[in-house]
């Protein structure tokens, strides 16, 4: 049995093949929130209020709360809660990131079942509007591979959007275009007959939408994004909510500044084939799943000359579980 | 005879006023070749004196700065509480189609 991992900024989730053609998702928020209690009877109540909650308690006697639960306890607390992932790879801000993520992806992807169970996992692409020393895939690969091979896996990278084209272009013969729209970037790929063409990578995506929202508000971020989670707004549109009028607002911002990095990125691109035919665009991510979102992309990508003929833009069939299904598919394959 | 003397004074305020000079082009030179050669061996008169030859020159040896991965140690942190980590859900879905057509293509292209 082989595995998919998608390795994601807001989410880590798990692929494999269930009983009788079904495939099996376990999904976890990547999040955390750290409580130092400040004596022994604080560290007893604060454990007492932690009961059915996801977390692990630290040498030091601090509790890090994982998942969904660290939003809830960094919202209550008007704070908002960390991630060990930044922008697409292992965060360098946060010092217990590297730690964190380790014991997320350890209990999420468990044990293998044999010694060098195949497992494939995903990350990101080169970015193309960001010259920067923190942003190492090379080393949040070998981080996250090292820790898989300790489950006992033998683990193999893609790229996140090859993936998302493996779980979504089998009916266009693997020949299109998809974008993964995750909460740290934007990752792009080319496929032409299952062959990655064109790969890279945008910076801003919806961290970015809520960070700004933030801004404009004077909210958390985590109340921003629980508000844009659970909130009714329309992509663009005027919202009576002052958050969600800002979510709405830099939600069409974003997907303007994305569409004009796309048709620059692959505008006179050298490794791009001449395609006869329009191609299919897909998006997936937790991004994509605002309202009216894949119609706001397809307006954009017409306003800014994107350089590629256009068959149509479509939603990924599950635009959360996506890219770990290109994975699972890629990992019976490589 | 004073003029003999004078003649031969000034041959050597001529002798010393060029070798001061000499010897500060020198200096000066020296230190511009320090300022401006960042790889000495580059410029030097070896490599030209070697592509003038043809000979090719010595391949540049890089030293890889890529961050090494220490021990990712999770061992002093203890799960509590006795809550599994993820929510899981299963879809009908079978992935056997997809695979071989990609598969299948692969292997056309000598993947």
């Amino acid at each position: 049995m082989a595995k998919g991992l998608d390795v994601g900024t807001s989410f880590i989730v798990l692929a494999k093949d269930g009983d009788q053609g079904t495939v099996e998702y376990k999904d976890f928020r990547d999040a955390f929130y750290v409580i130092k209690p400040t004596t022994p009877i604080a560290s007893k109540m604060i454990e007492k209020g932690l009961a059915g909650k996801v977390f692990v308690k630290d040498a030091d006697g601090s509790f890090i709360i994982l998942g969904k639960d660290a939003i809830e306890k960094a919202v209550e607390r008007n704070d908002s809660a960390k991630r060990p992932m930044y922008r697409g790879v292992v965060s360098a801000k946060e010092k217990d990131a590297r730690r964190v993520l380790a014991f997320i992806l350890k209990e999420v992807a468990g044990k293998s079942s044999k010694k060098g169970e195949k497992l494939v996992f995903c990350v990101p692409a080169q970015p193309v509007d960001q010259e920067d020393d923190d942003f190492d895939v090379g080393y949040h690969e070998d981080v996250v591979k090292k820790v898989l091979d300790e489950c006992g896996y033998d683990a193999k990278s893609i790229n996140e959007a090859e993936a998302l084209c493996y779980s979504e272009l089998e009916k266009d013969d693997y020949t299109g275009v998809c974008l993964s729209w995750g909460a740290g970037m934007v990752n792009v790929c080319v496929m032409l007959n299952g062959e990655p063409v064109v790969k890279f990578s945008t910076t801003k995506s919806g961290d970015w939408v809520d960070r700004m929202a933030s801004v404009a508000t004077g909210e958390t971020d985590s109340i921003v994004q629980a508000e844009k989670e659970n909130g009714d707004f329309v992509v663009g549109k005027p919202n009576d909510n002052q958050v969600l009028a800002a979510v709405a607002t830099y939600y069409d911002r974003l997907i303007d500044y994305t569409t004009k990095q796309l048709a620059s990125a692959m505008d006179g691109h050298k490794s791009l084939p001449k395609f006869k035919d329009p191609l299919p665009v897909v998006v997936a991510g937790g991004t994509t799943k605002a309202k009216g979102f894949v119609a706001h992309f397809e307006k954009k990508l017409k306003e800014n000359d994107f350089p590629l003929p256009v068959k149509e833009v479509r939603h990924a069939a599950d635009p959360l579980h996506a890219v770990a299904r290109g994975c699972l598919i890629a990992s019976q394959i490589l | 005879m004073a003029s003999g003397l004078q003649a031969r004074c000034d041959v050597m305020e001529l002798l010393l006023v060029g070798l001061v000079s000499g010897i500060l082009l020198g200096y000066i030179a020296g230190r511009l070749d320090r300022l401006v050669s960042v790889r000495p061996e580059e410029n030097s008169f070896f490599t030209s004196t070697m592509q003038r030859r043809g000979e090719a020159p010595k391949k540049k040896v890089a030293i890889d700065e890529t961050k090494f991965v220490t021990d990712v140690s999770t061992e002093d942190m203890k799960s509590a509480g006795n809550v599994q980590l993820g929510t899981v859900t299963t879809a009908k879905d079978d992935i056997s189609a997809a695979t071989n057509k990609l598969a299948h293509l692969k292997k056309s292209k000598g993947y």
